[in-house]
């Protein structure tokens, strides 16, 4: 790639030090290596363009055009794309007065007679069968009096209707004001007609526990063993040993975790709680199948190498002046420790946790095996003694964007959500590892500032 | 005093602080010999030999003699059949007869002649000595007393005549079963060279419930008189003959004639010459055990050839398995025999073609018969007493040969490896090969190394070497952000945006890479004859962001294009091209697109341990090459990657390490199809996303269940000498250093 050395006592004539022989395969060497890094960031600045956008579009109150169709069929539809071939997809919604029951169509633009959004349409966000599109002529004591696109009159239950947006009368401040309201239902409602309307509430609260229960879990295993790899231990075999173990463990696949977690703590340890604790009767389990604590505690093994590698970070940032200042004074070691190596080494513990929260949020393989599903009928914390039940089953941003993506139905319809909960969940961990990084990088600066 | 007091205090605290900190650290060590013990520990069990107790056996009463024995599930009950066509029952607890019942109304003077058990149990075909045959089902069912102790009758028996002409015929040899609406009965004639297939068909009349039934009699002439046979599935049937011969015979889909299948055998298997004594079905009839004089016993199997016949093909042969080879008993549930001899017995697996050790069996047994629940071998002695052994079958299905050999499975058409481990109905073989799972692993690896590697290296260097200030800290940390993002938005965007897009453009995906590389090359020659003080404003370090908005365009321009680019060249998309040209099958999800997704995943992590590594190398070796004169790319690639080479080959395998574990991109871009294919146009299924798939539905300490711990367990020890030599390899560079 590069020139050949010049022979001893000749060196070559730089171009950069004002050679007059370009270096081509120099430039070329350095322009490659730079294209790894263009093309790596184009990726992901793509990959994040998308991902944001589409999930933002979800909430995004596109208005509703009127189609009238060659064959007569009058929609109200909000479109969504258009493809090479001129096909042109749409939403309908209205699903149970469509044919085939689908509130998308698909069809060749050319179809499509006349087009015009009119002033007085609504979408209606239903409990059941998805959004409705027409018009809203009365609201009496039976229920909503509506009119289908094609005019046809139709009553729906006072109880079934959840809102009445009259889309197209909103100037821009109404849509983003919409587009808010949107955002919040989506992260504050329980998810419908399972899980393909709805928010991302227990998802939400589901992933939040898991984390807290499994940060309480690993954060003191963690320290203790970065404080031993770092203040107890002498460069002997064992601690060799140790650090060998805290790398694979951070190799380790996670679904391996989740099979251990299964094995062990489900099957394991959840049939001894139920059985031999709990005296529960042989056929009953409790404990026995996944829930919070068996994922929560597999999240906290698998989390372990992160806390270990930032907190040890953070040990090693704190000067030696100040470790040997405190024995000198007359501290025992464990004093020293805690008054003042943890304390110095606060930013990295922080870090550790910070950095072992997101990777626990992202995390969807081991959580499928030992406690997470797709749909949990009520949340693990509520009113009743004792509050908290560790053993119920949760759900989880991650695990919701795999069974909403991959196990609906309708894969159309459910597209938009799962492009939100991704951005979401995208959204959360990018931030979480900001903090992190910027921590670290705090960290790192006291660590070569030394 | 006091202060000595306080002393003794701080100490006690500093030790008893000092022992937790040690544990804390001793807890990693265990935590992770814990989980690799556990793996283990799960999976040992697989390696276990089926047992028989039978120093733990007893003896009940049968009471006198008969044709056909059986049991039921909990081995409490047990009965008999005997020659005047009386099902006795009698508990095997106390020997009291708990009934009688008379299915077959035999005329006076008729007896029963002959009598099979189906392999699965339930169904007894039964010939008698006018000529007549009959196929019965009936089950041993319990009744609960008001104490609650558990007694048994008979349930009612369905008899139906399949063969209804009293000819006198003498049928010694028969066997008979019932497929959902169909009944099928193969016998022989005594002393006639021919073998029959009768076909019932049951029709029910929905409005009396009447049943009616349409027998159907096919014959074909034999060389020789059967000596015994055995039907398979679907009216399919194996005759073994006195002069040696062993012949498949299949109904051609009319139920016209009954043709003769070929026969084939495995490389370097032959088969036997001598007299065939017995022929007998395993579960699920897909195929048959012959047993031969002269301690011969085979395992053969239809499989289906080309042009969609059967073909009778010997899969394995044993020598001498017992003393005096008599005969065998099959498993109800799996494909589990016991070679029965005069005074020994041994327990073997078809589809490992395994046999295990050996167990005493009292001479002058009557009959050998597996319980429903496969814990009891129940063995009918020559006093009428039925000796109960308890067995323990373990895992006999389950053996290395299975995960990691080609297997002659039942109705396949070769040997092969096959990951297939639940099927329809209860009486399926499993297919449990790991190696398609093991080529999906290496081979989604493989696929997600080839771009990810050389841009995490180059870009690793580029930004150690070329980035500066705060241009290179940006870069870091947008890095590690990026190792940061959740699989299942990759694996989630690959399956649902990826895949579809690429469809009709993978020319221009697989042409990009190389149009950008071409691009940069260009631009970087181009650069180096720029006047000095050009090159100085836009130096090296620049070079990503110049090259950032082109490759924008380029990379847009060139996927627009796609399409129009397969149609113009090629006349149609490239991936309907190579399947037309050069019949290469394609599916949507396959693993060009986990390349790119797990590449995504991969790359950053490999970047950062690369950079840290190039990094690493002092400063001092690079700034004396510069002295010298070298320029920079000289430095950067003749002295500055060298001493770095062990962190960057420390690098790429811990990625390999993460991709070969990485669970949800695969689980989500793939079809999961578990093929032993290297196509990176079709699917694969990996150990990590069939642990995904398979586990939460397996049933807790099955074989299924043990094997999949075994595959965990597999993936744990590939990471882990992938991660341990990656150590090995940066501390020995280190050292070197």
């Amino acid at each position: 790639m590069a020139d050949r050395p010049s022979p001893a006592g000749a060196p070559p004539r730089s171009p950069l030090l004002g050679g007059t022989r370009p270096d081509v395969s120099g430039g070329m060497g350095i322009y490659l290596t730079a294209a790894a890094v263009a093309g790596l960031m184009l990726a992901a600045v793509l990959f994040f363009a998308l991902i944001f956008s589409r999930g933002a579009a979800a909430f995004w109150p596109k208005p509703l055009e009127e189609w009238t169709l060659d064959d007569g069929t009058v929609l109200l539809v909000q479109p969504v794309e258009e493809y090479d071939t001129g096909d042109v997809r749409a939403r309908t919604g209205n699903r149970e007065f469509m044919p085939g029951r689908e509130d998308h169509v698909r069809i060749p633009a050319s179809r499509i007679v006349s087009r015009r959004v009119p002033e007085d349409a609504v979408w209606i966000e239903r409990r059941e069968y998805g959004p409705f599109h027409g018009y809203l002529d009365e609201v009496a004591a039976d229920g909503y009096h509506v009119r289908l696109p094609d005019g046809a009159p139709e009553v729906l239950a006072a109880d079934q209707v959840l809102r009445v947006e009259p889309i197209n009368r909103f100037g821009a401040f109404g849509r983003l004001g919409l587009w808010f309201r949107n955002v919040f239902r989506f992260l504050s409602e329980e998810p419908r007609e399972s899980n393909t309307d709805g928010g991302v509430f227990p998802a939400l609260i589901g992933t939040s526990l898991l984390v807290l229960l499994m940060s309480i879990l690993v954060m003191p295993f963690g320290v203790l063993a970065a404080v031993y790899l770092n203040e107890y231990a002498k460069d002997t075999w064992f601690v060799r040993l140790v650090r060998i173990s805290v790398n694979n463990l951070a190799g380790v696949p996670s679904i391996v975790f989740g099979v251990f977690g299964l094995g062990f703590f489900v099957y394991g340890l959840g049939d001894f709680v139920d059985h031999s604790l709990l005296g529960l009767p042989s056929n009953e389990t409790r404990f026995g199948t996944g829930g919070l604590l068996w994922a929560s505690l597999t999240m906290a093994l698998l989390t372990v190498p992160v806390v270990v590698v930032a907190t040890e970070e953070g040990l090693r940032a704190v000067p030696r002046e100040r470790r040997e200042g405190a024995l000198a004074l007359g501290a025992t070691r464990w004093e020293a420790l805690r008054h003042v190596i943890l304390p110095g080494a606060k930013p990295g513990i922080l870090t550790g946790l910070i950095l072992a929260v997101a990777r626990a949020a992202g995390e969807v393989a081991p959580l499928m095996l030992t406690g997470v599903v797709g749909l949990a009928p009520e949340l693990p914390v509520d009113g009743e003694f004792p509050f908290l039940h560790l053993e119920k089953k949760v759900m989880h941003l991650g695990f919701h964007i795999y069974t909403v993506g991959f196990q609906s139905p309708n894969v159309e319809a459910v597209e938009p959500l799962v492009y939100a909960t991704a951005a979401l969940l995208l959204l959360l961990i990018l931030v979480l590892n900001l903090t992190a990084i910027r921590m670290r990088a705090r960290v790192r600066r006291r660590l070569e500032g030394r | 005093m006091a202060r000595r007091a306080s002393d003794r205090r701080r100490n006690r605290r500093d030790r008893l602080a000092a022992g937790i900190v040690r544990l804390g650290g001793a807890g990693v060590v265990l935590a992770v010999a814990f989980l690799a013990a556990f793996l283990v520990r799960e999976a040992l069990p697989l390696a276990a030999r089926p047992e028989i107790h039978d120093d733990r056996a007893r003896v009940a009463p049968l009471g006198g003699d008969g044709l056909l024995f059986g049991v039921d599930p909990f081995v409490e009950a047990g009965w008999r059949l005997t020659a005047e066509g009386v099902l006795v029952l009698r508990d095997l607890r106390d020997g009291a007869t708990l009934a009688e019942a008379r299915p077959f109304d035999l005329a006076a003077g008729e007896r029963l002649v002959a009598a099979r058990l189906a392999p699965s149990g339930g169904v007894v075909a039964a010939a008698t000595s006018t000529g007549r045959v009959a196929l019965a089902e009936f089950r041993v069912v319990p009744e609960y007393g008001d104490d609650l102790a558990r007694t048994y009758r008979f349930s009612e028996a369905k008899v139906r005549w399949l063969r209804d002409e009293a000819d006198g015929a003498p049928i010694t040899r028969l066997d008979g079963d019932v497929e959902d609406d169909r009944l099928w009965l193969a016998y022989a004639v005594e002393g006639e060279a021919r073998v029959h297939l009768v076909r019932g068909r049951l029709k029910t009349n929905r409005l009396t419930g009447a049943e009616r039934l349409s027998v159907k009699d096919l014959a074909a002439d034999l060389p020789a008189p059967a000596a015994d046979l055995a039907l398979l599935d679907h009216g399919g049937l194996v005759v073994g003959l006195s002069d040696g011969a062993v012949l498949g015979f299949k109904p051609d889909r009319r139920f016209r004639t009954l043709d003769a299948m070929p026969t084939t055998a495995a490389s370097g298997l032959e088969p036997g010459s001598g007299g065939v004594l017995a022929v007998r079905s395993l579960v699920g009839r897909g195929s048959v055990l012959v047993v031969r004089v002269g301690d011969v016993l085979e395992h053969h199997l239809p499989r289906p050839r080309e042009d969609a016949t059967l073909e009778l093909y010997l899969a394995h042969a044993w020598e001498a398995p017992v003393r005096g080879l008599r005969d065998v008993a099959v498993s109800p549930r799996q494909r589990v025999f016991f070679a029965l001899g005069e005074d020994e017995l041994r327990i073997g697996q078809s589809t490992a073609g395994r046999l295990y050790g050996r167990s005493p069996l009292a001479p002058g047994w009557r009959g050998v018969l597996l319980a429903p629940r496969e814990d009891v071998l129940a063995v009918w002695q020559g006093d009428g007493a039925v000796r109960l052994e308890p067995v323990e079958l373990h895992y006999p299905g389950f053996t290395w040969e299975t995960w990691f050999t080609r297997i002659q499975y039942e109705g396949l058409p070769e040997p092969a490896y096959v990951w297939q481990s639940t099927g329809g109905t209860e009486s399926y073989e499993p297919k449990v090969s790991l190696v398609p799972l093991v080529v999906g692993t290496l081979k989604g690896a493989l696929w997600a190394l080839l771009p990810s590697i050389p841009i995490a290296l180059l870009g690793a260097l580029y930004c150690a070497r070329f980035l500066r200030g705060r241009a290179r800290e940006a870069v870091k940390s947008f890095v590690e952000l990026l190792a940061g993002i959740p699989s299942v938005v990759l694996g989630f965007l690959g399956a649902l945006y990826l895949a579809p897009k690429m469809n009709d453009r993978y020319l221009s995906v697989l042409l990009l890479p190389l149009v950008l590389a071409l691009a940069a090359l260009l631009l970087g020659a181009l650069w180096a004859r720029l006047p000095i003080q050009w090159r100085r404003r836009f130096h090296g370090g620049r070079a990503a962001w110049l090259l950032l908005p082109l490759f924008f365009l380029l990379a847009d321009f060139l996927l627009r294009s796609g399409p129009g680019l397969e149609g113009w060249l090629l006349g149609e998309p490239l991936t309907a091209w190579l399947r037309d040209r050069f019949e290469v099958p394609f599916e949507q999800r396959n693993a060009l697109v986990v390349g790119l997704a797990m590449g995504f995943a991969v790359t950053p992590l490999v970047f950062t341990l690369a950079e840290d590594a190039f990094r690493n190398v002092p400063r001092d070796l690079s700034e004396a090459s510069l002295a010298l004169g070298a320029t920079e790319w000289q430095t950067a690639v003749r002295v500055v990657v060298p001493p770095a080479l062990p962190g960057v080959v420390a690098a790429s395998m811990i990625g390999l390490g993460r991709a070969v574990g990485e669970t949800m991109i695969v689980l989500m871009a793939t079809g999961n199809t578990p093929i032993t294919s290297w196509n990176p146009f079709r699917g694969f299924r990996t150990l990590s996303a069939n642990l995904a798939v398979e586990l939460p539905e397996a049933e807790k300490g099955a074989g299924l269940y043990r094997t999949l711990f075994l595959s965990a367990l597999l993936l744990f020890a590939m990471t882990f000498v992938v991660n341990l030599a990656a150590e090995w390899v940066r501390v020995r560079g280190r050292k070197k250093l």
